[in-house]
């Protein structure tokens, strides 16, 4: 397994950029940020940050079938969207307040009033971040799991945002002991939020076909989820216009058989549900580094 | 519980949930690099102790465990 595919999770940028980036969200008018963003920081990144543009490129080129032009446009597109992205981040850390639908909150709430623990899967696709904030969990300790390396502003910034809703951060650590915090969550009757498409902490991974084409989705997620055989839920939340987005929930089946055998299940499913979000929104696609094998 | 109760307990999670070769399995053979097993395959353990024996497994507490066999000698002092 190459580095580029163990998850880093870091978000670029240093404090102060953090912090000038939090005071312009409070203090200048979105849209010029985002405008100023698109025409000047834009171009810059895509120039001079070869690894991310080409990894996108080729994710239009071989994955979409599209032509160099086009797949050119919707490599710039896709950056715009993730400026937009991590501009919603920072003007929620400011204070602000985001406009957001959710379909299926039956299925989640339904899950919520229930004395089970369930699992949340997410991917790097979209705003998944909006979810963590927003999906009220006052009955049930909502559990995220985060990698330690991240920036210290936005470490801060999530600490302050989890705090107020019986919210908690589990950390991953080398001693792999995140693992035994996550799956005693979840025997709590716990809710328990991971990402399912970066491998992290052990490397052991499906091959799994994606967008026509195999692609490494990591064990862990599916093996916790299986080993407890709770109820797992795949949620995407994607940016529908400036400072809008849809959050999309879909429950994963939790199949016959072994242990092993119904993680690999969850996996494929999990694969199937995202391809159709993918599908629907490629230039949401936030994977910055050669995703398929 | 009897101890050959206990072997036979563990090497039919052995094969069936964790997928270990049937071969493989010794009471000298090593978790880890005997059988394969890694923390993934720990944490299934746990859960799986949990459901079979009725206890749950404190990882400090394995931290001695090396060989199937004191697997086997942990569960029997945590069931006895």
């Amino acid at each position: 397994m190459s580095a580029e595919q163990e998850w880093k999770g870091r978000t670029f940028g240093a404090r102060w950029m953090h912090l000038s980036l939090i005071w312009m969200m409070h203090n200048l008018p979105y849209r010029g940020v985002y405008l100023f963003a698109c025409i000047f920081v834009i171009p810059f990144c895509m120039l001079f940050s070869h690894k991310g543009y080409i990894a996108i490129y080729h994710f239009f080129v071989m994955r979409r079938n599209e032509n160099m032009a086009l797949a050119f446009w919707h490599t710039y597109m896709n950056h715009c969207m993730f400026a937009g992205i991590i501009l919603d981040r920072f003007y929620t850390y400011s204070g602000g307040k985001l406009n957001i639908e959710v379909e299926d909150w039956d299925l989640y709430h339904n899950l919520v009033d229930s004395k089970d623990g369930f699992v949340i899967l997410s991917a790097h696709i979209g705003n998944y971040e909006v979810a963590g904030y927003t999906l009220e969990a006052e009955s049930k300790r909502f559990n995220a799991l985060v990698y330690a390396g991240e920036a210290e502003t936005v470490m801060d910034n999530r600490r302050k945002m989890f705090e107020t809703k019986n919210r908690h951060m589990i950390v991953i650590k080398k001693d792999m002991s995140h693992l035994f915090e996550m799956s005693n969550a979840l025997a709590n009757g716990e809710i328990l939020s991971l990402p399912a498409d970066r491998i992290f902490g052990s490397s052991r991974h499906y091959d799994i076909d994606f967008l026509g084409c195999k692609a490494k989705f990591p064990v862990g997620p599916f093996a916790v989820a299986a080993q407890r055989e709770v109820a797992v839920l795949a949620i995407n939340v994607m940016k529908t216009g400036a400072k809008k987005y849809r959050i999309y929930i879909k429950q994963l089946q939790q199949t016959e058989g072994n242990i092993k055998q119904r993680a690999e299940n969850l996996a494929c499913q999990y694969a199937n549900n995202l391809e159709n979000v993918v599908n629907e929104y490629p230039t949401q696609w936030l994977n910055y580094f050669e995703f398929w094998n | 519980m009897e101890r050959n109760e206990i072997e036979e307990k563990v090497r039919e999670f052995l094969i069936d949930d964790l997928e270990v070769e049937e071969e493989k399995i010794a009471p000298e053979a090593l978790l880890k690099d005997d059988l394969g097993i890694d923390s993934l395959d720990f944490v299934d353990i746990v859960v799986i102790v949990e459901k079979k024996f009725g206890f749950k497994i404190k990882p400090e507490e394995m931290a001695s465990v090396k060989t199937l066999n004191d697997f086997c000698d942990y569960i029997q002092s945590k069931v006895a």
